[in-house]
């Protein structure tokens, strides 16, 4: 039991850092440019592809692999960002939620065109060989791809804390005036954030990708499970949505072990709502939402 | 240096400004004063792209200054808003370094120099966050911060409103002392006594127009600057 | 041919036309299509009408589908029993995940309501013994309007001749509530919720209906589907089911009547003719969707509004003869006047006193003005006197009631409300459907009464338009009263959002900053007008910049600084008031 309750953990704390790694990109677009990027999943769908495309087809070594994953989709989502985000920036928001969405379902509708809609593995230059520690089961690609996603999120929450860019991304979701009024590029950071929160997405989805499988669908929960977190840990706080997403991976696992799997994708949507039902403007560091 | 002509703006369907015309020359302390509602954040929000210009020009140091926030910024002028507007959570220190955002890096420590040197209270609470200062010191890292874009204008929008009489004093000092550095400054101020006293000379706006104008001095005993504030 | 016949023909046609196709598929195709218009034309009314974008809302359908499969299934119910339930059952779901929603604002509404449709996904998936879980229910009773043995009339032709009748019905009464005061309400709710409430309609109470009624419109759609189709899975619940939805009803002109029925029935055809893509079908729904957004936001229906010529205003009265503007008669305030009590009424913002003991009593027919330098706190106290704030301390009463602390719309109702520092329409309604708007609280609010349009109902519009008529005398705006308010000059759009003011009939009118923008000429009309209001009863506080102004007008003058009130008296005494000379001027330095 206590076992079972431990691996579940250690599983858990694992896709948690993903899930949170993938909030990261959601809370940064939605900071900047107040929308919600609907297209999020399909773009961590497409990190996860073109990170098997890299070393299938390619054959490049994963984790270079990885990086070319991000790169790539960063350049589509600055394309998305300027086809379909920008001309509706002054209409009313429900336009870009509408039109990101459409993007979602061609997106994810082209992967299966292009792929087929069976799931393919990334393979996985790690040996398969457990690592056992006391009771649990561990592999060296779990550990690898853990560490990678604690590099990312906290490569991340340095270039917003000390880099000037990160800096200017944080005034323009504070005081967007003030902002302005420090010379800050408006558009350009605008483009730069829809990159930078695409590459974040792309990232979670290749580094998932390798563990379990990649598919044309595989977007749709962890968006939504995304906008929990940036709920529950709050707009503008690296750490506290890092901290939700571990502690929702870790529910999810104890549930998935204890209850039933089928339940498990209701702990994000019920502790979210919960958390709204509480402060239903969301908690944010950023101040007061506006959206 | 600065020459703003024929200026039309507005909000929405909310024509503000009816054709204001001014300017600014190099070494000046030239200062807007007008009643509420007058239009005067409304100019300086024009000069500094932050709203668009519906007709009329603005000319910067011989050229025509472009309506667009950054390269106003770029181009040497730089704006303390109304009601400081500070990053509140972050630093004092982040907040200066926000301010320096289109200077290269190689001058940054020179800026923070200058204004730690105009402002000792600032350089004192510089890992403080600004959200926690006083009002007072709000105001001077909002001064410091508008410093550090290098400029060779600074607008300043209202900077006494909230404060202290003391502090209001140490403002009157502080904006002087900028001048002294070859910043020409451009106040807008509610309180027209203030404005007159360290201004060289003053536009007196009222309903979108410029109704009278020239050196403080005159303007000080002017009955009719009364008149336009309380409708005499 | 009249709205009314083209209707019924389209109708009929819808019905009959079908049967004369050969193949049995492209009859089920078009029965399907026809059957999830219900879900786009429940979506029409939270989304369209109401405005609310509850982006997880066509989950209805399939909780619909659910309710009445299962009835029929379990609780062996009658299908023509069962589906009927199945939606009231599906309404009020829909309250209970309302009530919760409605909590939530800006964007967490939306996807709240997808978190609360995938909440029931999940539970449909997984709570086996009540939904059988992934498998679905199976053998869903058909249903059957006329016996067995009466084999001609197919059981294709009796579904779509079901589904097409009480569709005609749906939209019958539809069209009758939005010709209605609820309708105008929608209206108001969804493109100025903050000056709706001000008018006195609660949004919340008018949110709610549409989000419970667009779900039982839903939930019946479903219903009818399970025993079409004779299967009930949650698919019909999931992700993808929402984006169709919501592109027919965008595609097909949201805001519509007719608008939800086409997107339904074009794009439930479309894909189906266009066979080759059966495995490209999102990318080009999701193709549509982005060219209407970016193009057409306004859907098949209204590009056919555009291309056809400029037919009169939405309104259904013919509009008011053109005249040349007389001098108006007088409009009284429709509720009790009396007097406006404040007592040591403070406001605190987070560390910021924005007012301190603020007391002030204001006489009926009194006109009086707020005066103070910037950040003196007038416009909160107007806040606070309206309801969009509370007081943190102190009491507000109006005519002996208190109203500290109240809702704008309730205050509204009690006879008090305002007008704003930039100004606040409904920007698409015409000018007299803007003040037609603005007379709910003396309007006939009853839904039987809308639908019934009985005598009450008639003669509350009657008079209604009686005094939308007046209004538009009174403010000058009889000429361009079919105008939309988004194309009236600025000077025209400030004097009807006085009449807005005062098409609601309350007493005290608050003017903040009226005369903003105004040439010469036109703050003198405004002068009179108010005047005028004053002798017909209205008390008016108003706030102002431009002095001369409220030198000349105002009974009374109350100066504002920093929270509190520093004189209270007559115009001549306040400008030669040291206290209020210092406020404008400012203190010099040396003082210090």
């Amino acid at each position: 039991m206590f076992e079972l309750a431990l691996q579940q953990v250690v599983n858990g704390l694992l896709v948690g850092a993903i899930y949170a790694l993938m909030a990261m990109g959601l809370m940064v677009i939605l900071g900047i440019l107040r929308i919600i990027n609907m297209a999020q999943g399909e773009l961590y769908m497409l990190g996860g592809y073109f990170c098997y495309v890299a070393v299938v087809t390619l054959g490049v070594g994963y984790f270079p692999a990885v990086i070319l994953a991000m790169i790539a989709t960063a350049g589509v989502g600055v394309i998305i960002d300027r086809l379909a985000v920008r001309p509706l920036l002054r209409r009313p928001f429900y336009m870009v939620f509408l039109s990101t969405f459409a993007v979602s379902m061609m997106l994810e509708n082209g992967a299966e065109l292009v792929w087929g809609p069976d799931p393919q593995s990334i393979p996985s230059p790690f040996s398969p060989m457990p690592i056992v520690i006391g009771p649990i089961f561990l592999t060296s690609q779990k550990l690898f791809i853990f560490a990678v996603a604690l590099i990312m999120i906290a490569a991340f929450a340095a270039f917003l804390r000390w880099t000037r860019s990160g800096m200017a991304i944080r005034a323009l979701a504070r005081d967007r005036d003030a902002a302005l009024l420090m010379g800050i590029d408006a558009d350009r950071m605008q483009s730069f954030t829809f990159g930078l929160g695409s590459a974040l997405a792309a990232g979670a989805g290749a580094l998932l990708g390798a563990m379990f499988n990649v598919y044309p669908t595989m977007g749709q929960l962890p968006l939504l499970k995304g906008f929990a977190l940036v709920v529950m840990g709050g707009m503008g706080s690296v750490v506290g949505v890092f901290v939700s997403g571990l502690i929702l991976g870790v529910a999810e696992g104890l549930t998935a072990g204890f209850l039933s799997t089928g339940y498990v994708d209701l702990v994000a949507f019920v502790t979210m709502l919960a958390v709204l039902m509480v402060h239903p403007e969301g908690l944010s560091r950023w101040g007061k939402s506006r959206v | 240096m600065l020459e703003v002509i024929e200026l039309h703006a507005g909000y929405g369907r909310m024509a503000v400004l009816h054709g204001i015309s001014l300017t600014v020359n190099a070494g000046e302390i030239v200062s807007l004063i007008g009643s509420n509602g007058a239009g005067k954040s409304t100019t300086l929000r024009t000069i500094s792209g932050l709203v668009a210009l519906r007709d009329g020009e603005i000319r910067f140091k011989g050229a025509a200054l472009r309506n667009r926030p950054a390269e106003v910024v770029q181009s040497g002028i730089s704006q303390v808003p109304e009601g400081r507007r500070l990053f509140s959570d972050m630093t004092v220190h982040e907040n200066l370094l926000l301010g320096a955002y289109t200077c290269a890096p190689g001058e940054l420590a020179e800026r923070l120099e200058q204004v730690y040197d105009l402002f000792p209270r600032v350089r004192e609470r510089s890992r403080q966050h600004a959200g926690s200062l006083s009002g007072g010191e709000q105001q001077m890292v909002a001064i410091g911060r508008g410093l550090m874009a290098k400029p060779q204008l600074l607008m300043l929008d209202e900077p006494s409103m909230g404060l202290a009489p003391k502090l209001v004093a140490q403002l009157a000092e502080i904006i002087k002392r900028i001048r002294g550095l070859g910043v020409s400054v451009l106040l807008v101020e509610q309180n027209a006594r203030l404005a007159l006293e360290i201004a060289d000379r003053a536009y007196v706006l009222q309903m979108g127009t410029i109704v009278t104008q020239g050196p403080s001095a005159t303007l000080r005993g002017d009955p009719f600057v009364r008149r336009a504030y309380l409708g005499l | 041919m009249s709205r009314a016949g083209i209707w019924l023909l389209s109708l009929l046609a819808l019905a009959l036309l079908p049967s004369l196709m050969p193949n049995a598929y492209v009859q089920y195709v078009i029965n399907s299509s026809l059957i999830l218009a219900f879900a786009t034309i429940g979506l029409n009314v939270i989304f369209g009408y109401a405005g609310q974008h509850a982006f997880g809302f066509p989950v209805f359908f399939g909780v619909g589908a659910y309710a009445s499969a299962l009835l029929a299934t379990q609780a062996i119910f009658p299908v023509g029993l069962a589906i009927p339930f199945g939606s009231v059952i599906t309404g009020a779901v829909s309250a209970v995940i309302g009530f919760f929603s409605f909590r939530l604002r800006g964007i967490y509404f939306g996807v709240g309501t997808i978190a609360f449709a995938y909440v029931i996904y999940i539970i449909a998936q997984n709570w086996v013994e009540l939904t059988h879980g992934p498998m679905g229910i199976p053998l869903v009773p058909p249903l059957r309007l006329l016996p067995e043995s009466v084999g001609v009339v197919g059981r294709d032709v009796q579904t779509r001749i079901a589904v097409v009748s009480t569709i005609a019905i749906i939209i019958f009464g539809l069209d009758r509530l939005l010709h209605s005061p609820i309708g105008r309400a929608w209206h108001a709710v969804r493109e100025n919720e903050s000056l709706a409430s001000s008018l006195g309609i609660s949004p919340l109470h008018y949110q709610m209906a549409a989000f419970v009624l667009g779900a039982v419109i839903s939930g019946l759609g479903g219903g009818f589907y399970a025993h079409y189709v004779g299967f009930i899975s949650p698919t019909e619940l999931g992700f993808h089911y929402i984006g169709v939805v919501f592109i027919m009803l965008i595609a097909g002109g949201a805001g519509t009547l007719p608008g939800p029925i086409i997107g339904s029935v074009v794009f439930g055809v479309l894909p189906e003719l266009l066979r080759v893509a059966e495995t490209a079908r999102n990318l080009l729904l999701g193709l549509i969707l982005l060219f209407c957004i970016a193009v057409v936001p306004e859907g098949l229906t209204g590009i056919w509004n555009r291309l056809r010529p400029e037919r009169k205003a939405a309104s259904d009265r013919p509009s008011v003869a053109t005249v040349p503007d007389v001098a108006a008669e007088i409009v009284s305030p429709a509720t009790q006047t009396g007097e406006l009590k404040l007592g040591g009424v403070f406001k605190r913002f987070e560390g910021l006193t924005a007012l301190s003991d603020v007391t002030l009593n204001v006489q009926p027919g009194e006109v009086v003005g707020l005066i103070g330098p910037n950040g003196a706190g007038k416009t909160t106290l107007f806040n606070i006197i309206t309801g969009m704030l509370a007081p943190t301390g102190g009491d507000v009463f109006y005519c002996n009631r208190e109203i500290g602390g109240l809702r704008p719309y309730s205050i509204a109702a009690l006879g008090v409300t305002r007008t704003y520092q930039i100004t606040s329409l409904f920007p698409e309604l015409s000018t007299q459907d803007n003040i037609r708007v603005a007379t709910h609280l003396r309007s006939c609010r009853s839904v039987l009464a809308a639908l019934l349009r009985n005598k009450r109902f008639r003669d509350s519009e009657a008079a209604i338009d009686q005094t939308v008529d007046r209004i538009l005398q009174l403010v000058r705006l009889q000429s361009r009263c079919d105008l939309p308010a988004s194309a009236l000059s600025y000077g025209d759009q400030r004097r009807l959002e006085i009449g807005l003011a005062l098409a609601t009939g309350a007493g005290l009118i608050l003017l903040d900053e009226p005369a903003a923008g105004l040439n010469a000429e036109e703050t003198d009309e405004l002068c009179d007008l108010i005047r005028r209001l004053r002798a017909a009863g209205f008390t008016i506080i108003v706030i102002e910049h431009d002095m001369r102004m409220v030198m000349g007008l105002c009974d009374r003058i109350v100066v504002l600084s920093l929270g509190r009130i520093i004189f209270d008296g007559t115009p001549t005494a306040a400008a030669a008031h040291p206290d209020v000379i210092e406020a404008y001027l400012g203190t010099e330095t040396a003082d210090a």
